[in-house]
């Protein structure tokens, strides 16, 4: 299946932005993209001492917060509430909110088109754990 | 049947006076985690370490809840938007210890639930953590809510 096909048949997310520093305080995060495409979401690829570097890389080391993977495409979706066709604008700190459920960004890898796929965002999350 | 205070009142009360105060962007009587936090800053945690009630006669029992208030500054930040350095975040820390200490000290006569409110005679401590990721100065100080009756 293409990666495009696959986030076509995937889910619709929203994502959060915390605003700017102001008077030295930064605020409640507000909504900043809507309709994005994303692959459906799943565990991330890497197991065993790779899920354990990868967990380092994001800072969860020792967490038990769980960790998520998601991918997307360029495409037409709602930024800052102006309609953009483009590679989503989603970066480390972000909140990604899919079926009602907010994920924090904690990596986002810009992987250049192949032969095989277009140029897509390699998005990786965490979840606070909830027994 | 005695009638004690509980001391989620007097966390309350100071929760709604640093709120009042307007240092921070939020105050929490829970340790936050990441969902809580979503990269706000400064923040302020009040939590409950002990409390101590003595029997001092038969319908008398002087209570002291000791407290630990944590102002939690971001270490620093990337983003462009912020220019938030860790230059700037320590002047914030040594900023919001004055702010935390004024507090403490207007409302040293109580309010509704406590009696008096003042401060631990030890040094605050000062941690430079990474929480999930997100550097943080975190500066605790300790203050012990009296209540000269127990009620």
């Amino acid at each position: 299946m293409s990666l495009n096909l696959w986030i076509n048949q995937g889910t619709t997310a929203s994502t959060t932005r915390p605003p700017a520093m102001s008077s030295d305080k930064i605020g409640t995060p507000t909504v900043y993209l809507e309709n994005v495409k994303i692959a459906a979401i799943s565990e991330p690829r890497e197991r065993g001492a790779n899920a354990n570097t990868l967990r380092q890389l994001i800072g969860l080391s020792g967490s038990a917060a769980t960790i998520h993977q998601t991918f997307t495409v360029p495409h037409a979706h709602t930024k800052d509430s102006s309609p953009v066709t483009e590679l989503p604008d989603i970066r480390e700190g972000d909140g990604l909110v899919s079926d009602s459920v907010t994920y924090t960004v904690r990596r986002v890898l810009r992987k250049p088109a192949t032969t095989t796929f277009s140029g897509h965002l390699e998005i990786t999350m965490s979840r606070d754990k909830r027994i | 049947m005695t009638t004690f205070t509980n001391r989620k009142l007097i966390i309350d009360e100071l929760r709604t006076l640093a709120i009042a105060d307007g240092s921070w962007q939020d105050v929490y009587d829970y340790v936050p985690n990441t969902d809580d936090l979503q990269g706000k800053t400064p923040v302020l945690v009040i939590l409950s370490i002990g409390t101590r009630r003595d029997m001092a006669g038969l319908n008398t029992n002087p209570t002291s809840h000791l407290l630990e208030i944590s102002s939690w500054v971001l270490g620093f930040s990337q983003r462009t938007a912020d220019a938030w350095s860790a230059e700037d975040a320590e002047n914030k820390a040594h900023e919001l210890e004055m702010k935390l200490s004024q507090l403490i000290r207007d409302n040293a006569g109580g309010g509704t639930n406590a009696d008096s409110y003042e401060f631990d005679t030890a040094f605050s401590s000062i941690d430079r953590i990474t929480f999930e990721g997100v550097p943080y100065i975190v500066e605790t100080r300790r203050i012990v809510a009296n209540q000269f009756n127990g009620a």
